[in-house]
């Protein structure tokens, strides 16, 4: 090595280059290392990249080197052949490595000049070698990165721990950090390289980063199918690149893949589900395969809302507004032309434990609400002017009216209880008697959201004369009083829609629509307003 | 029907057998009344018993609801006699004590100013005040937090907030408690609301609004809309009795600023008022805020803008006064960097022992106590809220066994390693504007710990009990503002040991 000369580089370079190609690990902090041996071609130095503010996972500093002499390209490419030599004489698979995160760093020639760089020094190296050399970036970038910082709760291997790491990822590391190279290398070598196992190998915070500019994989359809049916851990992953691919396409996920996305609900179905149903226009600019999502979430719900005798897996475990909100969403989706689908049974039982339940968790989580421990704004369900909102509405009143009577009692009780808490909450200072109103108009949307009711459910109807009893001999008189300052009852003529009172008038347009039977099913919530007005209610 | 329901709840302390009353409070409700009569509530006084709200301190709450005679009845019972007897059969009495109060005679109470031009709401609380502070609340005397912790607005493991959380209204109760109020009647107030439209006929404006009484009310009264100083009358109407609403035209250049009147058509008495700004344009100050996390892991957010306090003439700390050590902690540190907050952009620490000393662990300052902890950051939040320029840090000798001093490259050493924190807490911030932080052994021995501000506008000088290192662990710390003669000299003797002193440079 030391025989050789070379325009532009000086002695210490070629020995800095001689002994890094035969080093024994990969040094990510190369640039440092060359500028401390002092070993840089005269001319060139080391600049920090500018840096977004957000790095929370990386643990050192990008750099990338600068020249401003004359003869850039001819430096660079003297550089590369100095480079290509010492891989020809001897290298270990880090040593290479080395080499690639040097060049990869140089930043005084274009994009192209680069890359033709990179891709002339890897024909030194062999396809072992390289093999190896890949899978020891993936070990060094897993060290190189902190996981705590970025990722926080690790060793989750759901859609929605990916989509966190990558929303704190965007923008944090950009097209020129080293952990881009390593996508380089998966591209340059695919048959060798970009192996879903490899893939599967990446620390979730690399891999994410790397996600943002997409996986060029090497795999097929059947290939990629059978992977995913061996490792179900990694169907999370891929059912958020699937979704999230940022204008990259994987041509290998189709329609099976997609199926087992679907059905790794509670890890990836439900997120994908998320996405489609809870922003409308989310599959309006999708083209290709993503079209067929809605017929394959069809297939696959379908049956277990409506079928008799199906259980209603993925309402055993629900959030209760996300799951709703994107539940109401898929139900206006399938509404048109079919309105006489009736909900089986398990799915009444599992919707109405799940209301039972967070009427409970509501009244005993309302002092939590003043002290702002808990978010009051994710209580309940979104705004009612959505009509994915009114779906889900719709769900939760049926399931209340046709659950068997054990859940009824244990429902009763709680809407009660819960009632009684809002009372208290009426007496107290601004922020509680809002929230009691709040709360008050969540119970009476679901009592008023009957319109499909007639004279045939007896039974159902007496459970709304019970609970709008409950109600109005509760609360009814602070819910009128109160209520009724709202301009949208008082000056209703003059009064405009309005997002912030989209419950009040949901209710309002309920009740001045509901015919006979209706207004028999929650008689006492009309009378309590017609004794306890003091201003003309439009629900008449 | 009409509201008729009043809440009643009183704040006790349990002293001997006696629930001694450290806050009453009354208030009536737009509610019906128990068809019953009067309702304690469970575990609030219902079987003659309350449950703590906050055990250590033997704090409970008694909540009664009933007709608004009844309940005032027994709000007056205990301020005039300063004693009650609850009784109820097969329980035994619950007896409760008071300190004589008397009333707080309220300028703002439209009844008695009509006339003067500015109106206030009409019915304010009727407040009623001890001579003295009360010495068995000492805990919630001058204690924001512990006050949040009992009215709701904040949660803490071992307190119960009051029943329902949010009766008071945020800082209600830590205010009337600092002004020695000890009891409040917060009386039902008639419901008014409007606004200004545009008139579909006349194409002018007019107030559209509502009175939310009954219609015999609205049937006997009239609104009256006057112009700003309350002189000139804009226009009056009556009431639709049974919408209960009205309204009055406006002139074409309405200012959108007046004053509105309820008033009985016979007496001329006015029952209602309320001055009103129509916002027309809205100016929305922006000013960009960023955050860090301080040493007790809070979030917190620093504006661009850089805000003084108004100087504190003394201030009390006490571990006693808090739930637990951690609270007591944050509560002495945000005390801290409130007395820091009024020293402006230039700030003295004078201190024999400087900070205590800082000791180094993998490059990071390893905190040698929790009043290091407690200390630094209440300076690390001051540094960025008050946009703080210049800070000296003066001392002599750092509490090490080294009594006469210690050497200045070591003590620099040490100290630079406190820059090197401010640094990593503040490198983002767009409050962090700090120039120059400077470390100063004085050459002679001094006694007295002092923090003071530098800026030649703001002549402060606070005396403080304690050195850094001390004041969490010793349990008390306090901290009383000089008056000119001693802050003249104090500071003189100060900038003397400063000029005369070893100065380093800890930004370097």
């Amino acid at each position: 090595m030391t025989s050789i000369k070379v325009k532009y580089i000086s002695r210490k370079t070629i020995l800095f280059i001689g002994s890094i190609a035969q080093a024994e690990a990969i040094d990510l902090n190369i640039l440092e290392s060359i500028e401390k041996a002092k070993a840089l071609p005269r001319g060139w130095i080391i600049k920090i990249s500018m840096g977004h503010k957000r790095r929370p996972a990386m643990t050192g500093r990008t750099m990338y080197i600068a020249c401003k002499l004359r003869n850039p390209q001819k430096r660079y490419q003297a550089f590369v052949d100095l480079c290509g030599q010492s891989l020809k004489t001897r290298h270990t698979a880090a040593g290479a490595g080395n080499i690639l995160l040097l060049l990869y760093a140089v930043g005084f020639v274009s994009d192209d000049s680069r890359i033709k760089g990179l891709e002339h020094i890897i024909t030194f190296i062999k396809g072992s070698t390289y093999q190896l050399m890949t899978r020891t970036f993936i070990e060094s970038f897993n060290r190189y990165f902190d996981n705590e910082k970025g990722a926080g709760e690790l060793n989750e291997n759901s859609f929605n721990f990916f989509d966190k790491i990558a929303f704190r990822q965007q923008y944090a590391e950009d097209y020129d950090h080293p952990v881009q190279l390593l996508r380089l290398l998966f591209s340059m070598k695919r048959k060798i390289a970009a192996t879903l196992e490899n893939i599967a190998l990446i620390n979730p915070i690399p891999k994410m980063a790397i996600a943002e500019f997409g996986f060029p994989v090497n795999t097929n359809q059947k290939k990629f199918n059978a992977y995913l049916e061996n490792n179900r851990d990694q169907i999370a992953l891929w059912g958020h690149c699937f979704i999230d691919t940022h204008g990259k396409q994987y041509p290998f996920i189709k329609k099976k893949s997609i199926e087992l996305f679907i059905h790794d609900w509670a890890n990836t179905g439900k997120y994908i589900f998320y996405r489609i149903y809870r922003n409308p226009s989310f599959l309006k600019n999708e083209g290709g395969i993503k079209k067929q999502l809605p017929s394959l979430f069809n297939n696959f719900l379908f049956p277990q809302f409506f079928e008799a005798g199906v259980e209603n897996e993925i309402l055993k475990n629900v959030q209760f507004k996300a799951d709703l909100s994107s539940i109401g969403g898929w139900m206006c989706t399938l509404k048109r032309g079919k309105a006489d689908w009736v909900l089986n049974e398990s799915s009444v039982e599992l919707l109405a434990s799940m209301l039972s339940g967070h009427l409970e968790t509501m009244a005993v989580d309302m002092p939590d609400y003043i002290s702002d421990h808990k978010d009051r704004y994710i209580t309940w369900l979104d705004n009612m002017h959505y009509n994915e909102t009114q779906y889900a509405l719709q769900l939760l009143t049926i399931s209340m009216l046709f659950c068997n009577n054990k859940t009824w009692k244990c429902l009763e009780k709680n809407f009660k209880s819960l009632c009684f808490q809002i009372k208290l909450f009426y007496y107290g200072g601004f922020m509680p008697s809002h929230i009691a109103t709040n709360f008050a108009n969540h119970l009476t949307c679901l009592l008023v959201n009957i319109s499909g009711i007639s004279d045939e459910n007896a039974h159902e109807i007496d459970r709304l004369i019970s609970l709008s009893g409950y109600f109005a001999n509760i609360i009814g008189y602070p819910w009128v009083t109160i209520t009724e300052r709202q301009p949208m009852v008082w000056d209703a003529i003059n009064c405009k829609s309005n997002d912030a009172f989209a419950e009040l008038e949901f209710i309002i347009k309920k009740l001045q629509l509901a015919g006979p039977v209706q207004r028999r099913a929650i008689a006492p919530l009309y009378e309590a307003i017609a004794v306890y007005q003091t201003v003309p209610w439009p629900v008449h | 029907m009409q509201a008729n329901a009043s809440l009643l709840s009183f704040l006790t302390v349990l002293e001997g057998e006696t629930e001694h009353v450290f806050f009453l409070y009354l208030k009536e409700l737009m509610e019906l009344a128990p068809p019953k009569g009067i309702h304690w509530y469970d575990q609030k006084g219902a079987k003659n018993t309350a449950g703590f709200l906050w055990e250590e301190k033997r704090v409970k709450q008694w909540l009664l609801i009933g007709q608004d005679n009844d309940m005032k009845n027994i709000f007056h019972e205990l301020i005039d006699r300063q004693s009650y007897i609850a009784k109820k059969d097969n329980c035994p009495d619950a007896r409760f004590s008071m300190h004589p109060l008397l009333p707080v005679l309220t300028e703002k109470d439209v009844m008695q100013v009509e006339g003067i031009p500015v109106y206030s709401r009409s019915r304010q609380p009727v407040l009623y005040r001890r001579t003295a502070f009360d010495p068995s609340v000492t805990f919630l005397l001058d204690e924001r937090t512990n006050c949040q912790f009992i009215s709701g607005y904040k949660k803490h493991e071992y307190i119960r907030p009051v029943t329902p959380a949010g009766l008071f209204e945020d800082d209600v109760l830590y205010n009337y408690l600092k002004e020695k109020i000890s009891a409040a009647f917060v009386p039902r107030d008639i419901f008014c609301d409007f606004s200004r439209k545009k008139d579909s006929v006349s194409g002018g404006k007019k107030l559209r609004g509502i009175v939310q009484m009954d219609q015999l009310f609205r049937s006997a009264h009239t609104i009256e809309i006057r112009d700003n100083n309350g002189i000139a009358t804009i226009g009056t109407t009556t009431i639709d009795t049974i919408k209960g609403t009205w309204e009055i035209p406006l002139p074409d250049d309405d200012a959108g600023i007046g004053q509105l009147l309820i008033k009985e058509d016979t007496t001329e008495t006015v029952k209602y008022a309320q001055r009103y700004v129509i916002l027309n344009n809205l100016n929305i100050q922006t000013s960009v805020a960023s955050g860090f996390v301080d040493l007790f892991g809070r979030e917190m957010m620093v504006s661009e803008k850089e805000t003084e306090l108004p100087v504190i003439s003394s201030e009390l700390w006490s571990i006693e006064a808090a739930p637990d050590a951690n609270q007591a902690a944050i509560e002495l540190s945000d005390k801290m960097h409130r007395v820091l907050r009024t020293l402006g952009k230039h700030v003295c620490i004078s201190d024999p022992y400087f900070l205590s000393p800082l000791i180094e662990k993998d490059k990071k300052i390893k905190l040698a106590s929790k009043s290091q902890q407690v200390f630094l950051n209440a300076l690390l939040i001051m540094i960025v809220q008050s946009g703080v320029r210049t800070l000296v840090i003066q001392g002599f000798h750092n509490n090490t066994g080294k009594h006469d001093g210690i050497k200045v490259e070591e003590l620099s050493k040490q100290y630079k390693l406190l820059w090197q924190l401010i640094q990593q807490t503040h490198k983002n911030s767009p409050g962090f504007k700090l120039e120059k932080l400077e470390l100063v052994k004085t050459g002679k021995k001094f006694h007295d710990r002092h923090w003071l501000s530098n800026d030649p506008a703001n002549e402060i000088v606070y005396e403080i009990s304690n050195s850094v290192n001390g004041s969490f662990e010793n349990g008390q710390w306090s901290v009383k503002k000089l008056d000119d003669i001693h802050a003249v000299k104090v500071r003189s003797l100060i900038q003397t040991a400063y000029s005369q002193g070893l100065k380093t440079n800890l930004m370097l």
